[in-house]
């Protein structure tokens, strides 16, 4: 048991095991050869958004799905087929899915609730049904711990919305912030759950982190106490810690800057630029006369161009976008070469079946070519277009900016701010050489807000930004002189000469559109520009944390539900376990990002011991929409 | 009261749980006990704790729902038996859905067939070849996938002709809906239907490919085990009777030892055909072969019956009169061996020439089977084109959504323009009076 399968697997094995009815454990072997089901799937929004990533439509097709219907839409009964629900435990959902059974839809019924459905929700469902008489239609009622959504192996978001604004806002009441705080909670119980084993939890002190680690921990104390079927795999005794995860609950507020941060590698690219959504990317391309045309394209995480780049910075995306293209064209040329007849004298009357043999390669070959063709383009497109918006934006140039930011002085900062860019794209620079540098004077402060003012942007969120900051210089005076409020200013400041020279090279240099050849000149023009291996503070954190012989990491609170009954207390450093972990969950409270996750993935990969980190938050965002937030936060 | 066990199997558990509630009114409180403390894992089954739950409220609800209760116990106890499958009215399951189970169940047992093919073959092993029964499963497969087949086929058919007809069907739509749904109209019945006609499509193509593929390796390790017999035993060994036709050519090359090697050898085909037993193990090679000449003698009449085509004046006498000659070079064993040598040499001259076209035949053959392979693989081409890379959230179904909203809307405002429309003669008209009462009175 000491290696757990990447979450994305876990979950997709539990959405296979309930796509074929949840079928007992003894039967699971020979399901492959078991008579067709042919199913109906019902799923709600939340069911989409976790399906959707997961399986593409022939998937569902080959495990006996044939048609799907989000469960709000206007359903014609399909007689003697049964329907398999995906859906959120709601007094709403409950209600439809009983409505559903009034009109006799399906035939028979198999509900499985994305969490645990609670008491009443059970008895309303059972007095509805009741009331009509058809509650022997519902074949089964599961529970299944999926209210996740698993966007790559290691990557999982809880799709909720404008959670940084409502877990920081002030005006926000207390009831609903727990509310927010339990869904949260009821979330990561899933994750963990799927993942099959109990995890020693590690939460920052204070906030929603604290709060989420404290229920998460209550929640699996009950649960091992109480439970007759505790499926967690290593139910043991706690010394075989070995296997177990560690998760480490942190708050956003502990490091905003990458949020902010313009970046270079190829997936927050995409997801920043493009706003990839639940692996889903719309580009909108600028044709010939002026005609807009929009793609749509789904990354599949396995999609080999995607797995190799996806941390690649964006000059070495282009140069093997570039590869894959020659590539592609030297395999079709091979094999036109080798099935194609070019000249009658090629043609051997003896040697049919010579002749059919090369075809029949051909042809074997054709679906795997035009497959890469697919994957190809599509990369090629949103390659094109990012190149397009970082033209467009200035981007290259505020990345080497902040690269640097420590470096920066507040006239390189005013001459950012008036030179061409988008507003958003200042603010955020301005922001993060506000939040990186400690030693800014208030006028030069000032100065650079009117500037800002000129540029028209919106200072709603330069006003939260003020506040963090009079609150963290507050707080880290007091509590915890600790890596997190200061460390952004050292760590970014290890760059040194280089980046002027960069910035020197880029001002000279223009990039060009035009992808179909000119690859050399984009790249000479921005090669250097290479992302410094640099950890972020979250990686940094997780490094001594995952080191667990090291002590002097109290900062963070231990919890380890398998130990004593001490709810809420702190368990005596004695009885703390004291392993190098192999396998870890990092969960951001308030919203996280790509680059997180690939600063994280490449920390992971570095280790000479290989490390598993499992990166999630409540929400993935762009860097727009966390400044959206921010300045949510700076008008309440 | 409520043990693990009853939570272990849904199916006999419900069976016996409502038996258990109805007796004890009691189950409420005990029920609820469980729910406190909730058991996890990545799913939990809480069928069990539902019914219990239906049953409480079932009975709690006072004498008013009894019936309803006692009826729901009957006939989930009757459809149990069923496997819950038909429970209520709509009993009997359409034709299409029972043909279509029946059709996946036989691509099943064909896949079954298929496997166990899979295993004979791919056996190399010389003498256990069992071909028989690789002849009989190869025939049954071959029978199942045109069977299967042509019941999709004809399933398709049917759809297709439910479509054109619409309604009708009673058996289609369940008895309790009040008004037979017309399945041109209930897309998603017609969907669901399509769908699965697909994957039996799918699976039928899947099933034919990996046969085809099977039926290649089985080819393959023939020829390989014929090579390989060939390789210890003398080249162009027959197997059979029938076989000799071709491989019986060495014969010919044998006689031309003595015989002008001329490239019509017409006197002498028949004795060609008889000497192939000789050469059936290689122990007959070096015995003498006055003797096997003699033998020859004997077995040339049996053996005539393989044809040779250009055989207009072959007689036994012919034939025995070669032998006799080649019994008489036989005596002078050092002149044998040394015609042998040479008849050796010159056997593969026109041995050749024979197997090439055997060759090119085998070869036709099995370039035509694979251009067949060549057009059902575009077909599964094409076909895996149609759902690659759709995923559920294709904003399809919103889209369609929000047009049936707005169609809603339309019409909504449609019937609001009439109202108006209506107001606006009823407004004119009362002018108008007015107006004519004016210019009247006037």
């Amino acid at each position: 048991m000491s290696h757990l399968n990447p979450l994305r697997e876990c979950q997709i094995e539990a959405i296979n095991s309930m796509l074929n009815l949840n079928p007992k454990e003894q039967d699971a072997s020979g399901a492959t050869l078991s008579d067709p089901v042919w199913k109906v799937l019902v799923y709600d929004q939340m069911g989409q958004d976790v399906i959707s990533p997961l399986l593409k439509v022939n998937q569902l097709r080959e495990r006996g799905i044939t048609v799907h219907m989000p469960l709000n839409s206007e359903r014609q009964p399909i007689p003697e087929v049964p329907a398999v629900y995906l859906i959120e435990p709601t007094s709403q959902n409950i209600k439809r899915v009983a409505e559903d059974l009034s009109k006799q839809l399906y035939e028979s019924y198999y509900i499985n609730f994305l969490s645990a459905v609670s008491r009443p929700l059970l008895e309303e469902l059972a007095s509805e049904t009741i009331q009509a008489g058809t509650s022997r239609l519902i074949a089964q009622v599961y529970d299944q711990y999926l209210n996740f959504v698993c966007l790559e192996a290691n990557l999982f978001s809880l799709n909720m919305n404008l959670s940084y604004f409502q877990l920081n806002n002030p005006a926000e009441s207390e009831h609903s912030i727990s509310q927010t705080v339990d869904k949260i909670t009821a979330s990561l119980f899933s994750v963990v759950a799927t993942l099959g084993s109990v995890p020693i939890i590690r939460a920052a002190r204070g906030h929603a982190a604290e709060m989420v680690a404290q229920k998460l921990d209550a929640r699996l104390r009950d649960h091992l106490a109480n439970s007759r079927s505790n499926l967690f795999v290593d139910s043991g005794n706690p010394s075989t810690s070995f296997s177990r995860p560690l998760l480490v609950i942190l708050d956003r507020n502990a490091d905003l800057v990458p949020m902010l941060a313009h970046t270079w590698t190829y997936a927050p690219l995409v997801h920043d630029i493009l706003e990839m959504k639940l692996n889903r990317v719309t580009v909108i391309s600028d044709e010939k006369n002026g005609q807009r045309s929009r793609k749509v394209y789904d990354i599949d995480v396995t999609d080999f161009f995607w797995s190799r780049n996806a941390g690649t910075p964006f000059p070495q995306v282009a140069e093997d976008v570039d590869a894959e293209i020659n590539k592609y064209k030297k395999d079709v040329d091979e094999v036109t070469k080798s099935a194609g007849v070019t000249s009658l004298d090629q043609i051997d009357a003896n040697d049919f079946s010579a002749n059919a043999k090369v075809l029949k390669t051909a042809i074997n070959q054709l679906p795997e070519l035009t497959e890469r063709k697919r994957t190809i383009d599509m990369h090629m497109n949103m390659a094109t277009s990012l190149l397009n918006s970082i033209k467009e934006r200035n981007l290259d140039f505020f990345f080497a900016q902040e690269e640097t930011i420590s470096k920066q002085t507040k006239t390189s900062v005013l001459d950012a701010i008036k030179s061409k860019g988008s507003p958003d794209d200042k603010m955020r620079y301005f922001l993060i050489w506000y939040l990186s540098t400690d030693d800014q004077s208030s006028e030069d402060v000032a100065e650079l807000e009117v500037a800002l003012q000129e540029a028209g942007c919106d200072m709603a969120a330069v006003k939260y930004a003020h506040r963090m900051k009079a609150f963290g210089r507050m707080t880290s005076a007091s509590v915890a002189p600790s890596a997190i409020s200061s460390s952004p200013g050292d760590f970014l400041g290890k760059l040194t000469g280089m980046g002027s020279k960069l910035t020197d090279h880029l001002k000279e240099g223009t990039l060009i559109s035009n992808f179909g050849g000119a690859y050399d000149t984009i790249i000479s023009n921005v090669k250097n520009l290479l992302p410094t291996r640099k950890d972020l503070p979250i990686t940094r954190i997780m490094d001594t944390l995952l080191d667990g012989t090291s002590a002097d990491n109290d900062e963070y609170l231990y919890f380890d539900s398998r130990v004593g009954r001490t709810r809420g207390e702190q368990i005596g450093k004695g009885n703390r376990v004291r392993t190098v972990f192999q396998e870890a969950i990092v969960f951001v409270v308030g919203g996280g990002n790509y680059l997180e996750y690939q600063n994280l993935q490449e920390y992971a990969q570095r280790q000479s011991q290989k490390k598993r980190i499992t990166y999630g938050s409540t929400e993935l965002l762009t860097a727009n929409q966390f400044l959206n937030q921010l300045a949510l936060l700076g008008q309440a | 009261m409520y043990s693990p066990a009853l939570r272990g199997s849904p199916t006999p558990s419900r069976a016996s749980t409502p038996s258990a509630r109805a007796a004890s009114p009691f189950a409420v409180p005990q029920s609820a006990d469980p729910q406190p403390r909730p058991s996890y894992h990545a799913f939990k089954d809480r069928t069990n704790e539902f019914f219990t739950t239906v049953e409480s409220i079932a009975s709690r609800s006072s004498n008013g729902p009894m019936e309803t209760h006692a009826l729901l116990r009957t006939s989930r106890n009757d459809s149990n038996g069923k496997q819950q499958l038909s429970g209520g009215p709509p009993n009997s399951q359409s034709a299409f859905t029972r043909e279509a189970a029946s059709v996946g169940k036989e691509i099943n047992l064909t896949m079954e067939k298929l496997s166990r093919l899979a295993k004979l073959a791919k056996r190399r092993t010389l003498f256990d070849d069992r071909p028989e029964e690789i002849n009989q499963l190869v025939f049954l497969i071959k029978q199942d996938i045109a069977r299967v087949s042509g019941r999709i086929s004809s399933l398709q058919q049917s759809l297709n002709e439910a479509k054109r007809r619409g309604p009708s069907q009673s058996s289609r739509s369940p008895a309790s809906t009040s008004t037979p749904v017309p399945l041109a109209a209930n897309r998603h019945a017609a969907d669901h239907a399509s769908s699965v006609l697909f994957s039996l499509q799918s699976r039928l193509a899947s099933t034919s490919s990996e046969f085809k593929d099977v039926l290649e390796v089985r080819t393959r390790n023939l020829r390989e085990q014929k090579q390989r017999r060939d390789q210890y035993g003398f080249a162009g060994a027959p197997t059979d009777g029938t076989a000799g036709g071709g491989p019986a050519a060495p014969g010919s090359g044998t006689l031309g030892g003595i015989a002008p090697p001329a490239p019509s050898p017409s006197p002498f085909p028949s004795v060609a055909s008889a000497i192939p037993p000789s050469s059936d193990s290689p122990l007959y090679r070096s015995s003498p072969l006055a003797e096997s000449g003699l033998l020859h003698r004997h077995s040339s009449a049996s053996a005539r019956a393989s044809p040779i085509p250009n055989g207009g004046s072959p007689t036994p006498r012919d034939s025995s009169d070669h032998v006799i000659d080649m019994g008489s070079s036989g005596a002078n064993a050092p002149y044998t061996s040394t015609a042998y040598a040479q008849q050796q040499l010159l056997a593969p001259a026109s041995n050749a020439y024979l197997d090439s076209r055997r060759d090119a035949i085998d070869s036709i053959e099995s370039t035509i089977a694979e251009l067949g392979q060549l057009y059902q693989q575009f077909v599964q081409v094409l076909a895996g084109q149609r759902d690659q890379v759709r995923r559920i959230d294709e904003d399809v179904a919103a889209a369609e959504i929000n047009v049936d909203r707005a169609g809603a809307e339309i019409a909504r405002y449609y019937q609001n323009l009439r109202g108006n429309r209506m107001l606006m003669v009823q407004a004119f008209l009362v002018v108008m009076v007015f107006v004519l009462l004016f210019v009247l009175l006037m």
